[in-house]
């Protein structure tokens, strides 16, 4: 490893000094940028509006589900389109969109590089996840979707989310091919920041579960239009998508806010994370055990659903259980280092640890899911966890722009604004959840199999206000979301935060806010996980002993 | 020495091979089935086994890469190319192909599900980005200069695109003066025709006759009048061609028009 030692000056160097062509303006500075800050913050802006109709969707099902006899909002056939709409758009239009848009953004600036892998491939992606999205949308305007009833509209949906899928692959390409390789010299993978180290191992998950799904559809599509339609129809179709809202999928999507989680805390404890490693493995851990593409519900040749072979099965059993390990692992960590450190209460530490408590809340319902003789599975308990999960990963998202608004925006967000919205996103969500596990637990199907149908007659009445109650939920973490993004929006008034307003300790906190083309003019030599943090103090240790 | 990278593909390996063999024997596998992929005994659900035994390849695959490329440090970048420093990243400049892009992935999903003639454009609007996307990717690493290199780039693209370009928007401003044409009468198409080459006569003059008028302002008009020939062109489109075509026909050749020239001495011998 002598070249390591060598040439390190001069590497900084180069990989500090790029030379980029002269930044777009006017319309090119959004439509044409391959500035991998603007197409995240394209993605990041997009998507909350897709998380605040998916949401208002949600509040609406559940209203509905409150009279299972009477009450009419859509109707019996509409409200299972809307349930499917609702809980496409929280995961492809919503959650997913929203954390690779906060990667493409942030992770270049965390790993020292000048820009991601592929921005070209970024903006494209973006489009085409727009545009998709958009035909998704359109699908079930017409009567399409999963339950529709106009064959096209239903191809619709289904072409509509392969290419949302093709899209969400290629960004997560580009972010995972900018940590493995776009790196600054001195910065290890094992030195990598968290949040970056999270969308490298997660990414991989991402990319190894979304070409499935991608084909599992391309097949159902072929059925629908070409096929004997074994795979059930159009009402077949969200039997195809569903798994992803399950565990183990689910739970990789929560995977980087586990990472953006890990990055904020030691900034407001003012130490160093604990166990750094640790954390690293945990969060893999996390990722590994959330590749879940094997536990689809299966096809008979005659249309029926298949019984799905895993459920109460050793893997999945297992899968639950160890899923609670990386959490408490990394919570345990999180704790440590909050405790020995001083801290400093700001809104992205509040949000974090709000979205934090409901991911866990959620990974523990799993374990719950999994002892066959509780009979949670097929059940809105299922729903509840999802809520819990995507929602509390929605959170920490939240905090995590939050965090980040410097290096995306130039400016901090207002504090109340960013406080309430997160807060209000996480009791909605608290709520949501918890409701529709305890309607899960007295026997409520999931809305796709029945709904209330199963349910004792004697605690039908306790079903439908919880599923009330749930939809109330969904409407607050709405509303939550709109203020979020008025949060975003509104931006702190003044002069910029600096570049460094949290004493950060990663890279990005070594550049301006908003960071200029090609981001660093110099970089600080990376000798640990946390280069900014060390620099400091050496800083304030050379200062010391020169006064002294 | 196994890098940090290459234990995360490999553990992600291991737990996929382990999840392999325990889902194949608990989905009705036996024997070896489960750990030699069929090899000696059945494998369980086909669906499920096979998903975690390509999980498990491809995860150590890439740990095996991983390894190789010791995780492509900086350092060992720039050892493997022989040079001192790591090659630099340059930003990518501004460009409209991603959008384009998107344009053309609407195109095949929508053409996918109604209109093959839409997939097939879409196609062709798709392969287009990839070739301008990847002479610009090529050209943008041709020097050091960015503007020597959107020199390189046009250079060797604007030959194809301006003719391309030129024709495309002809047969746009053909087709929309065709379906404008189509929906009125035919009387009122001859002076609306006549009417447009007046203007276009005109603006031509009053261009020309100013020989230092602003570029933006040239290419301002003709961007308004290519939006308002081709709102023309589909408003006609969506508006007019079928009632145009029946009201001609029941005016010329009455109610059974259709059979059109052929038939026209048999409704002139039974007017007698």
């Amino acid at each position: 490893m002598t070249v390591t030692e060598a040439p390190r000056d001069a590497a900084l160097e180069a990989a500090a000094a790029p030379s980029p062509s002269a930044p777009p303006t006017g319309l090119a500075a959004v439509v044409g940028s391959g500035d991998p800050r603007t197409i995240g913050k394209l993605f990041v802006g997009t998507s909350l509006l897709f998380l605040i109709a998916s949401a208002v969707v949600g509040s609406l099902v559940g209203i509905e589900q409150y009279d299972t006899a009477g009450t009419e909002i859509f109707g019996a056939d509409t409200t299972l389109r809307m349930f499917t709409l609702q809980a496409t758009g929280l995961l492809f239009l919503g959650v997913l969109p929203l954390l690779v848009g906060l990667a493409t953004a942030i992770v270049p600036l965390q790993v020292g590089a000048a820009t991601v892998a592929f921005p070209r491939a970024s903006a494209a992606a973006y489009w085409v996840w727009l545009v998709s999205s958009g035909l998704v949308l359109a699908s079930y305007a017409i009567d399409g979707g999963p339950f529709g009833t106009e064959p096209e509209a239903v191809s619709l949906y289904i072409a509509g989310l392969i290419a949302v899928l093709v899209a969400l692959a290629v960004a997560t390409v580009s972010v995972v091919t900018t940590v493995a390789t776009l790196r600054a010299p001195g910065m290890s993978l094992r030195r990598t920041p968290l949040f970056s180290w999270s969308m490298l191992v997660g990414g991989s998950v991402w990319l190894l579960t979304l070409p499935v799904l991608a084909g599992v559809l391309l097949v159902t599509y072929l059925d629908l239009r070409y096929g004997e339609q074994f795979l059930g129809g159009s009402g077949g179709v969200w039997n195809r998508v569903a798994w992803t809202l399950w565990q183990p999928t689910l739970y990789v999507v929560a995977v980087p806010a586990l990472g953006i989680i890990a990055d904020i805390v030691p900034v407001f404890a003012r130490r160093r994370h604990q166990r750094h490693r640790s954390a690293m493995f945990l969060i893999g851990l996390a990722a590994a055990l959330g590749f879940g593409a094997w536990a689809q519900l299966g096809a008979t040749i005659d249309g029926s659903d298949a019984p799905a072979v895993w459920i109460n099965e050793a893997p999945w059993q297992a899968v639950g259980f160890l899923a609670v390990v990386p959490v408490l692992g990394l919570l345990g960590l999180w704790t440590g280092t909050l405790g020995r450190g001083k801290v400093k209460l700001g809104t992205p530490l509040i949000l974090a640890g709000m979205g934090g408590l409901l991911v866990f809340l959620g990974v523990a319902a799993g374990a719950a899911t999994v002892i066959g003789e509780l009979d949670l599975s097929g059940t809105t308990w299922m729903t509840g966890q999802t809520t819990l999960v995507l929602l509390g990963t929605l959170v920490v998202a939240l905090g995590g722009v939050a965090f980040w608004a410097p290096k995306l925006y130039g400016k901090l967000l207002p504090d109340v604004l960013s406080r309430l919205g997160g807060t209000l996103v996480f009791l909605g969500a608290l709520v949501a959840g918890i409701a529709l596990a305890v309607a899960g637990a007295l026997s409520q199907s999931r809305l796709v199999t029945g709904g209330a149908t199963a349910v004792d007659s004697g605690d039908l009445d306790t079903v439908e206000t919880l599923n009330l109650v749930s939809g109330i939920g969904l409407g607050v973490a709405a509303l939550g979301l709109v203020v979020a993004a008025l949060a975003m929006a509104k931006r702190r008034s003044g002069d910029g935060p600096g570049d460094d307003p949290w004493d950060g300790h990663t890279l990005e906190w070594a550049t301006s806010s908003p960071p200029a083309v090609g981001h660093f003019a110099t970089l600080p030599a990376i000798t640990s996980e946390a280069p900014v943090y060390d620099a400091r103090h050496a800083a304030a240790a050379s200062k010391t002993e020169a006064s002294a | 020495m196994i890098t940090t990278g290459s234990k995360w593909f490999f553990g992600l390996g291991f737990v996929s091979l382990v999840l392999a063999a325990a889902y194949g024997w608990t989905t009705g596998g036996n024997g070896l089935g489960p750990l030699t992929a069929g090899y000696k005994g059945g494998v369980g659900d086909h669906f499920g086994y096979g998903i975690l035994l390509a999980a498990a390849v491809i995860s150590i695959f890439l740990g095996a890469v991983a390894t190789a490329a010791r995780d492509a440090d900086a350092e060992v970048v720039a050892q493997v190319a022989g040079t001192d420093t790591v090659p630099p990243v340059t930003p990518a400049g501004a460009s409209y192909w991603p959008p384009v892009a998107g344009f053309g992935a609407a195109l095949i999903v929508i053409g996918l599900v109604s209109e093959p003639l839409l997939f097939v454009f879409g196609l062709i609007v798709v392969g287009i980005v990839l070739v301008e996307w990847a002479v610009q990717a090529w050209a943008d690493r041709a020097t050091g200069d960015p503007e020597t290199n959107r020199r390189i780039r046009n250079r060797l693209m604007n030959p194809i695109e301006y003719p391309a370009a030129g024709a495309l928007a002809l047969a746009v401003v053909a087709l929309a003066f065709a379906q404008v044409f189509l929906a009125l009468s035919a009387e009122v198409a001859v002076w609306v025709a006549l009417a447009a080459a007046v203007v276009i006569v005109a603006a031509g003059f009053l261009i020309a006759s100013r020989p230092r008028i602003s570029s933006n302002v040239v290419v301002g008009v003709l961007v308004v009048g290519a939006l308002i020939v081709i709102g023309l062109g589909v408003a006609g489109g969506v508006a007019g061609t079928r009632e145009f075509h029946e009201h001609e026909e029941e005016s010329d050749h009455g109610a059974e028009g259709a059979l059109a020239p052929l038939a026209a001495p048999a409704v002139v011998e039974v007017a007698r």
